[in-house]
C-alpha cells in the first residue's frame, strides 16, 4: 500500500512532527515516531479547503474537529482522499449549498408568479390593516411633498359646484367616508389619488376637459383607485421592495429615506387602471353621469400627449398606452338617462376656482405695468453703477416692448460689452435690427452669433431669411444649403431654398426641391404655388395654370391659386379672364395690409401682386 | 491613556507566557535564560500570526525607519527559547480566477445567497496559501456561520431602522425626524466601528495553524465602537491632525485584545513616529489641491484673454493638460498616502510583540501604492468579479513584507480555551466595510 508523508500536529501545542499517512480500508491510518498509530474512519474526514483535482496541498482533521491536524502536501495523496472520502471533493461541498439555495431561488420567484397569477393581492391585504388615521396623515404628507410650491384653489364659487359634484359622486359610489377633492394651481394635466381617501386634481386638467361630465369620470376613476386601496397598496410594495433589496443585495443600497419611493408606488399596474376605470364606470351611471365624455377626454389626451416621452410620471397617461382601448370601454357602455354632472353656471365657476382668468385688456395692462418696472429697476442700478449685463438685457426687452427701439439698442449694445460671448444676445439684437430694417446689421449679429454656436440651425435659418429680404440670395442659399445637409430635409426648408433658387434663376433645382417638399407633405399649398411660378418663369403657363389649379383644389379660398391662375392666363393671352381673377382677389382681401416684400409669403405676395396688376389694368 | 495601554499588557504579558500549558521546570526562567537560536537576519520570511487584518491601518508591520526596536533578551543571548519564524506566501495554488468566476455564476443563480459561501470558500485559499514554518494557516469559518450572522444583523437592525424610518416618515413631525435621524446617524457610526471589531474578532477566531487557534479576547467591542466614533467626531474639528493618534490608540485596543494560542500579543508603539510622516501628507495634500488649482486656473485664465470677445476654445491639448495635471497630483498624493500606511504598516509591525519575538516589515511606500492602484483596477475592471484576487494580493503583500524578529517556543504555545465567537461578521457586513469583502 502507498504511503505518505506528513506532518502531523496534536491541537494542544503549536508543533509538528512527521508522520506517514496509509490508505487502508477501515480509515485513513495516521503513524508516526512517539505517536500510537491513529485510524481515522474516511467518513469522518474533515478539510480546511473543499478538494479539487488540482488542490496541491491539504490539512486534514476529524470532523469532531479538536484541534489535531495533519498537513499533507502531496496532489497524489489528495488525489486519494478525494476517492476515499468523497464528502471532501469540492464539488460535493459546493452542491451542498447551491441545490437549496437554487431551490430557494425558484421557490420565491415561484411564490412571486403564483401570486400574481392567483389574485392574491399582498400588498393590497396589508393595505387594508392601515388605520384610518394612519392613511390620512400619510395623504397629506404625500399630497404636501407632490404640490409643493404650489398653491389650493378655494374660489368660493368654484368650491361649491365641487362640493355638489362630489356630493353625487359620494352619494353614488356609496361611501361610508367621503372623498375630498384639493384643486392645485398647477399647469399639468393631471389627477391622482393619495392614501385616506383625498383626490388631487390639477386645474390644468379642468382647463383641458371639454366639459364636467369627463371632470366627474376622472374623478370617479380615481375615486376607483381608492376603493381598490391602490394608494396605501403602492406604499406598501414600495417599503417591500426597498427591504427586498436590502436583504439581497447584503445592505448596498440606501434606506427609504424620502417620500420619493412612496410617490413612485402611486403609479399603477394596467390591472389597477382597469379596475378603477371598472368603478368609475359603475359611479358615474349611479350617479346618471354620461361616460362618453371620460372617453372623449382619454382622446383628447391621447391626441395631445400620445408618443410624448417624459409626460409626467402619476400623470393619468402614465402606464395607459392602451387609452384608445379605455376610450372605447366608456363610449361602449349601454346608454341611460344622464343629466350634466353640473350646471352651465357651475361648471364656469368649477373653471374659475383658481381665480378668474385676467381679460386681454388686464394682461396688457400687467405687461406695460410690468416694463416700466423693469426699466425704472434697472435704471437705478445703472445710476449706482451696479447694474450688469443681465439688468441691461432686461430693460432692452422692456424698452423694445415699447417700442423704444433706439434705447433699447443702447441697452443690448452694453450688454453685449459687457458679455461678449453670449449668442443669444446677438440674436436679440438682431431681431432689434430688423424691427429697425438694419438687415444687414441683423446679418452681421446673426453671423456672430453663428460663430458663437456653430451648430445652432436656429440662428442659421434665421440669417438665410435676413439675407433672403436683402436679396442676397448667394449667401442664403449657402445657409439654405448647410441646413439641409442633414438627414432630415423637412418640407417648409426646401420651399424656402427652392424660393431661393427661383430668385438665382436656377429652376431646374428649384423645380426638385419642390418635388421632394410634395412627395412629403401632398396639400403643401406654397410648394404647389411655387412650382406655378417656376413653370411660368421657365416659359411653361399651361403646366403653370395646371399648378395654379391644383393650388385652388387645395384651398380655395386662397389668393395663392388664384393669382397664380391669373398669371397664368395672362401668359396664355386670356387677360379678360386673368383681370376677373385680378379684381376678385382684391375685393375678397380689401382689408388686407398686405405689403409688397420680395420675402414676403407667397400669400401676401400675391395679394399685393393682384391689387398692382389691378391698378395698372384700371390706369390703362 | 497611552501610558496605561503600555503598561497594561506590558504587566500581563508575562502571565500567560508562565501558565504555557507543557511547562518545563521553571517555564518563565526557562523562557528567558535558555538561549534561542541566532535571530533570523532581518529579511528573513515574514511571520505574522493574525495575517487576517484587512485594514491597512492594523496590521502588525516592521520597519525599515521607524525607531529600533528595544531590547530582547532573545536578541543578545546567544541562545534564546524557542525557534526562528518563517512567514512565507505559497505561489500559486490558490487557482482564484476560475473560483471568481464560478463563484459569480452561482451566486447569481441563488439570489446572492451564495455570497457566503462564496466568500468562505476564497478565504480557505488564501489563509492556506500564508505559511507559517511551512505549514499553512488554516480558515475554519463556514459559509452557513456567516449567513446566519448576517440574517441576524438583517433582523435586529437593518429592518428596525427601516421599519421605524418608514413609520416616522409619515406620521412624525419633522421635530421627530429630526431626532431619529441623529439618532440614526450616531448608532450606525457606532455600529460601524464595533463592526471593524467584531468582523476581526470572527477572522481571528476562525484562523488556526496546527490546531492551534487565534483569537480576540471576549468583550470590548462597544468601548472599541464608542472610541471610533468619538474621536471620527474630532477629526474634522482638529482639521485631521487627530488621525495618527487615533490610528494607533484604534490599533493598540485591538492587537492587545489578540491572542495566538494561550499567549497574548502586545501592542507597545505610541503616535510619535506617525506624526513624523503625517505632516507630510498633510500638507502635501495641500499644497498638490493649490498646485493643480493654480496650474488649471492658468491656463483657463490664458485661453480666456487669448480668445476674447468669443468664450475660451479650449483645444485637445489644453483637455490633456488638465487631465494630466489632475491625474499627476492624484499619483502623487496617493504616493504620499501609501509613504504613511507603509511607514504605519512597518512600525506597528515593529512595535508588535508575541512573546520575546515581534514582526518587522519591509513595507515602502511605493510597492503599497502599486499595491493600491493595481487592485483597484483588477477590482474596478472586472466589476468586483475578481475581487478575491486582490484580496489574495493583499495577503501575499503582508505575508511577504513581514517578519518576524526574535524565537517563539512554539512548543509551550498551547490551545486557547476560549469559547468561540458565534457570530458572523453581520455587523460589518450590514454596512459594507468589510475589507475582504
Amino acid at each position: 500500500m502507498k504511503s505518505y508523508t506528513a506532518r502531523y500536529s496534536d491541537g494542544q501545542t503549536a508543533q509538528s512532527k512527521p508522520v506517514t499517512l496509509r490508505f487502508a480500508t477501515q480509515g485513513l491510518e495516521i503513524a508516526g515516531e512517539g505517536l500510537q498509530t491513529l485510524r481515522w474512519p474516511y467518513e469522518t474526514l474533515a478539510a480546511n479547503v473543499p478538494l479539487t483535482a488540482s488542490t496541491p496541498k491539504a490539512i486534514v482533521k476529524q470532523k469532531s474537529d479538536l484541534g489535531v491536524t495533519v498537513f499533507v502536501e502531496d496532489n497524489a495523496a489528495i488525489l486519494a482522499l478525494r476517492e476515499k472520502a468523497p464528502q471532501l471533493a469540492a464539488g460535493r461541498w459546493r452542491r451542498a449549498v447551491v441545490i437549496p439555495a437554487v431551490a430557494f431561488t425558484l421557490l420565491i420567484a415561484g411564490t412571486a408568479v403564483g401570486i400574481s397569477y392567483s389574485g392574491l393581492r399582498p400588498a393590497k391585504t396589508m393595505a387594508g390593516f392601515i388605520p384610518q388615521e394612519a392613511r390620512v396623515s400619510l395623504g397629506n404628507r404625500v399630497v404636501k411633498s407632490l404640490t409643493r410650491g404650489r398653491p389650493r384653489c378655494s374660489e368660493p364659487d368654484g368650491m361649491a359646484a365641487l362640493n355638489r359634484l362630489m356630493n353625487r359622486l359620494n352619494l353614488a359610489a356609496g361611501l361610508e367616508r367621503p372623498y375630498e377633492v384639493r384643486v392645485v394651481k398647477w399647469g399639468l394635466v393631471n389627477a391622482f389619488a393619495v392614501p385616506g381617501g383625498t383626490i388631487v386634481l390639477t386645474s390644468g386638467l379642468i382647463r383641458n376637459a371639454r366639459n364636467p361630465d369627463s371632470v366627474a369620470g376622472v374623478i370617479a376613476h380615481e375615486i376607483g383607485h381608492g376603493l381598490e386601496l391602490h394608494p396605501e397598496a403602492g406604499v406598501i410594495r414600495a417599503f417591500g421592495l426597498s427591504a427586498a433589496s436590502e436583504l439581497f443585495l447584503a445592505g448596498s443600497s440606501g434606506t427609504l429615506k424620502n417620500a420619493g419611493l412612496i410617490l413612485t408606488a402611486l403609479s399603477y399596474t394596467r390591472q389597477g387602471e382597469r379596475e378603477a376605470d371598472a368603478h368609475a364606470a359603475r359611479i358615474l351611471r349611479k350617479a346618471s353621469i354620461s361616460t362618453k365624455p371620460l372617453g372623449q377626454f382619454f382622446l383628447d389626451i391621447e391626441k395631445r400627449y400620445g408618443g410624448k416621452k417624459g409626460a409626467n410620471r402619476f400623470s393619468l397617461l402614465r402606464s395607459h398606452p392602451e387609452n384608445k382601448v379605455r376610450a372605447a370601454l366608456f363610449n361602449n357602455q349601454p346608454s341611460y338617462p344622464a343629466t350634466p354632472a353640473l350646471s352651465a353656471d357651475e361648471w364656469k365657476a368649477l373653471r374659475t376656482i383658481c381665480g378668474k382668468p385676467l381679460t386681454a385688456e388686464q394682461r396688457r395692462a400687467r405687461r406695460v405695468a410690468r416694463h416700466r418696472e423693469t426699466i425704472r429697476r434697472v435704471t437705478e442700478k445703472v445710476t449706482k453703477k451696479t447694474a450688469k449685463w443681465r439688468d441691461y438685457r432686461e430693460r432692452a426687452f422692456a424698452y423694445q416692448a415699447q417700442k423704444n427701439y433706439y434705447l433699447a439698442l443702447q441697452d443690448f449694445n452694453k450688454a453685449i460689452e459687457l458679455r461678449t460671448s453670449d449668442p443669444n444676445l446677438f440674436v436679440a439684437r438682431a431681431q432689434l435690427h430688423y424691427r429697425l430694417k438694419a438687415y444687414d446689421k441683423q446679418v452681421d449679429d446673426l453671423t456672430t452669433a453663428i460663430g458663437l454656436k456653430p451648430d445652432s440651425t436656429w440662428f442659421r435659418d434665421r440669417r438665410a431669411r435676413a439675407n433672403m429680404r436683402l436679396q442676397r440670395w448667394e449667401a442664403a442659399l449657402e445657409d439654405h444649403n448647410a441646413l439641409l445637409k442633414g438627414e432630415k430635409k423637412p418640407s417648409w426648408r426646401l420651399k424656402n431654398r427652392a424660393e431661393t433658387f427661383f430668385h438665382l434663376k436656377r429652376y431646374e433645382d428649384a423645380m426638385r426641391d419642390l418635388d421632394v417638399a410634395l412627395a412629403q407633405s401632398k396639400r403643401y399649398l406654397a410648394a404647389r404655388g411655387w412650382r406655378s411660378r417656376v413653370f411660368l418663369a421657365q416659359g411653361k403657363p399651361q403646366e403653370a395654370l395646371g399648378e395654379a389649379e391644383e393650388a385652388i383644389k387645395i384651398v380655395a379660398d386662397s389668393p395663392i391659386g388664384k393669382v397664380l391662375k391669373a398669371q397664368a392666363l395672362e401668359a396664355l393671352d386670356r387677360r379678360d379672364e386673368a383681370l376677373a381673377l385680378y379684381r376678385g382677389v382684391v375685393e375678397r382681401f380689401k382689408k388686407s395690409r398686405a405689403k409688397f416684400d420680395p420675402t414676403l409669403s407667397l400669400y401676401a405676395w400675391s395679394i399685393v401682386y393682384a391689387r398692382n396688376a389691378a391698378s395698372a389694368a384700371d390706369n390703362r | 491613556m497611552i501610558d496605561d495601554s503600555d503598561r497594561k499588557p506590558g504587566a500581563g504579558g508575562a502571565g500567560p507566557w508562565e501558565r504555557a500549558s507543557q511547562p518545563p521546570a521553571s517555564p518563565a526562567s526557562a523562557l528567558e535564560t535558555q538561549s534561542p537560536p541566532p535571530p533570523p537576519s532581518t529579511p528573513a520570511a515574514s511571520a505574522q500570526p493574525a495575517p487576517v487584518q484587512g485594514e491597512a491601518a492594523h496590521p502588525p508591520a516592521p520597519s525599515q525607519d521607524g525607531p529600533p526596536p528595544p531590547r530582547f533578551a532573545s536578541d543578545t543571548d546567544p541562545v534564546a527559547a524557542g525557534e526562528p519564524v518563517a512567514l512565507t506566501w505559497d505561489r500559486g495554488g490558490t487557482q482564484l480566477v476560475m473560483l471568481s468566476l464560478l463563484n459569480l455564476f452561482l451566486r447569481i443563480i441563488t439570489l446572492n445567497v451564495y455570497n457566503f459561501w462564496a466568500k468562505t470558500e476564497v478565504r480557505k485559499r488564501i489563509w492556506s496559501s500564508v505559511r507559517l514554518q511551512g505549514e499553512p494557516l488554516e480558515y475554519t469559518g463556514t459559509g452557513k456561520e456567516l449567513f446566519l450572522g448576517f440574517l441576524i444583523i438583517f433582523g435586529i437592525v437593518v429592518l428596525p431602522i427601516l421599519i421605524v424610518s418608514f413609520v416616522i416618515q409619515i406620521f412624525g413631525n419633522p421635530v421627530a425626524v429630526l431626532i431619529f435621524n441623529l439618532t440614526l446617524y450616531i448608532a450606525v457610526a457606532l455600529l460601524i466601528g464595533m463592526g471593524i471589531y467584531r468582523a476581526q474578532r470572527f477572522r481571528l477566531s476562525r484562523t488556526r495553524w496546527r490546531g492551534i487557534h487565534a483569537s480576540m479576547k471576549p468583550g470590548g467591542s462597544m468601548s472599541y465602537g464608542w472610541f471610533y466614533l468619538w474621536t471620527a467626531a474630532l477629526i474634522p474639528i482638529t482639521a485631521g491632525w487627530i488621525i495618527p493618534w487615533r490610528t494607533t490608540e484604534l490599533n493598540r485596543r485591538m492587537v492587545n485584545a489578540m491572542t495566538f494560542g494561550n499567549r497574548p500579543l502586545r501592542f507597545t508603539g505610541d503616535c510619535g513616529p506617525l506624526y513624523r510622516r503625517y505632516w507630510a501628507v498633510w500638507f502635501g495634500g495641500q499644497l498638490l489641491f493649490i498646485g493643480a488649482a493654480v496650474i488649471i486656473g492658468l491656463l483657463f485664465f490664458e485661453r480666456f484673454k487669448a480668445s476674447r470677445p468669443l468664450p475660451p476654445k479650449l483645444e485637445t491639448l489644453d483637455w490633456v493638460i488638465v487631465v494630466v495635471t489632475l491625474v499627476v497630483a492624484y499619483l502623487i498624493y496617493a504616493f504620499i498616502s501609501a509613504w504613511y500606511r507603509a511607514g504605519i504598516i512597518n512600525y506597528f509591525a515593529s512595535q508588535t510583540r508575541y512573546g520575546r519575538a515581534h514582526f518587522a516589515g519591509r513595507a515602502t511606500g511605493l510597492s503599497l501604492a502599486w499595491l493600491d492602484v493595481s487592485n483597484f483596477l483588477i477590482a474596478f475592471l472586472s466589476l468586483g468579479a475578481l475581487a478575491p484576487i486582490a484580496q489574495a494580493r493583499t495577503m501575499r503583500y503582508y505575508a511577504m513584507n513581514l517578519s518576524v524578529v526574535g524565537a517563539v517556543p512554539f512548543d509551550r504555545v498551547g490551545q486557547n480555551e476560549d469559547t468561540v465567537l458565534q457570530r458572523g461578521e453581520g455587523l460589518a457586513q450590514a454596512f459594507d466595510i468589510d475589507a475582504f469583502g
